[in-house]
């Protein structure tokens, strides 16, 4: 059956949305790393956390795009994952900010 | 505070500090990267393609979406354009200098500028890092800026703790040079959502390809357009509205699918 794949995807509307996909991620784990400071969350429960982040924005965006990954993304690696070891560093990053701002220098 | 493993060894830390090290060696790497972004996309301004740059890629772009997009073309349509496009790209008709050589020796004197540019752009990709990695662990030498949430294992010390020369210290206590890692590694998220997916605010990533040196480009477009005749001359056509009729009354449910094993 050739008529129930989507051959003829739109590449501007897979790699906006795509981007959008990224943007969502990048501003969850800014938001989520300071947040996890903000908590005072420690050692491996910081990482714990961020795969959690990312499982809720993977469902989140599941949902959105109603359960059909292929209609919206091109490959579900890209839905699954995103950028994800960009935006661990950045969530990194903002966690010890956060950290540091509430639990150090009280 | 927080678990007991963290409690074995509390410092007090000056909050000027926070107002002194800590916000302004954030500030100085964002705004060097959003400089940075900038400047370079000044400096690309200048570059212009003249004709028949544009001409030799545009054909490539036509050829590949002539290819993947056969199917939809009449037969007599598609003949048409499979003897035109396989002439122009296997005589180079699209091409900017047809007798282009690409033996792309990086030291002869013809190449020697884009070699040069290359290693320009590399240079200047790895410049303003070094300059700010150096600045702050001269301006900002033993301050022990924050605390890590997470432990590292104990060989790290020397690179964490550089400047703080004290041999106790819990691992989790950081120096500046630390933070300043931290910024080049976690500003290109937040640079990509600013400057958007292409900047050159030169986070991490896009430092490590800059360093290897531009290949030569001289002849890649003549490659492109050779191997794009062997393409067009055997993609096959195949109509793609080929029963059509019975396609659509299938899909609505109007007609059994009878025959769809034979196919």
């Amino acid at each position: 059956m050739e008529g129930s794949k989507f051959e003829k995807l739109n590449i501007q509307a897979i790699v906006e949305n795509n981007q959008k996909a990224q943007t969502i991620r990048i501003v969850m784990s800014i938001f989520g790393g300071l947040a996890a400071g903000v908590l005072g969350i420690t050692g491996f429960n910081g990482f714990y956390f961020y795969i959690g982040l990312n499982v809720i924005i993977l469902i989140a965006l599941l949902m959105k795009s109603k359960f059909q990954i292929t209609k919206y993304f091109n490959g579900k690696m890209d839905i699954l994952c995103g950028d994800l070891f960009s935006n661990l560093l950045c969530y990194i990053m903002f966690w010890c900010l956060g950290y540091a701002l509430i639990n150090v220098y009280e | 505070m927080a678990g007991s493993m963290y409690e074995s060894q509390d410092l007090y830390l000056d909050p000027s500090i926070k107002y002194w090290v800590l916000f302004p060696i954030m500030i100085v790497m964002f705004l060097v990267g959003i400089l940075r972004h900038n400047i370079t996309t000044i400096l690309n301004e200048g570059q212009k393609m003249d004709l028949k740059d544009v001409k030799e890629s545009l054909a490539v772009k036509y050829g590949r979406l002539f290819i993947s997009n056969r199917n939809y073309l009449t037969e007599s349509a598609f003949k048409m354009r499979k003897t035109y496009w396989y002439d122009a790209f296997n005589l180079g008709k699209y091409l900017k200098d047809p007798n282009a050589t690409g033996n792309g020796d990086m030291l002869d004197p013809a190449n020697m500028e884009s070699t040069m540019t290359g290693m320009k752009k590399g240079f200047a990709n790895m410049l303003p890092q070094y300059i700010l990695m150096s600045w702050v662990s001269f301006f900002f030498a033993g301050f022990v800026i924050i605390k890590l949430p997470f432990y590292l294992p104990l060989g790290f010390k020397d690179m964490l703790q550089r400047g703080i020369d004290t041999a106790n210290l819990d691992i989790t206590w950081v120096s500046s040079l630390s933070w300043y890692f931290l910024n080049f590694f976690g500003l290109g998220g937040i640079f990509s959502l600013i400057l958007g997916k292409n900047n050159s605010a030169g986070s991490a990533k896009d430092i490590a390809p800059q360093i290897q040196m531009a290949p030569n480009q001289k002849d890649r477009f003549n490659k492109m357009h050779k191997s794009l005749a062997e393409e067009v001359k055997i993609t096959e056509h195949q109509w793609a509205l080929e029963d059509i009729e019975d396609k659509i009354l299938i899909k609505y449910g109007k007609k059994k699918p009878e025959n769809k094993k034979t196919k």
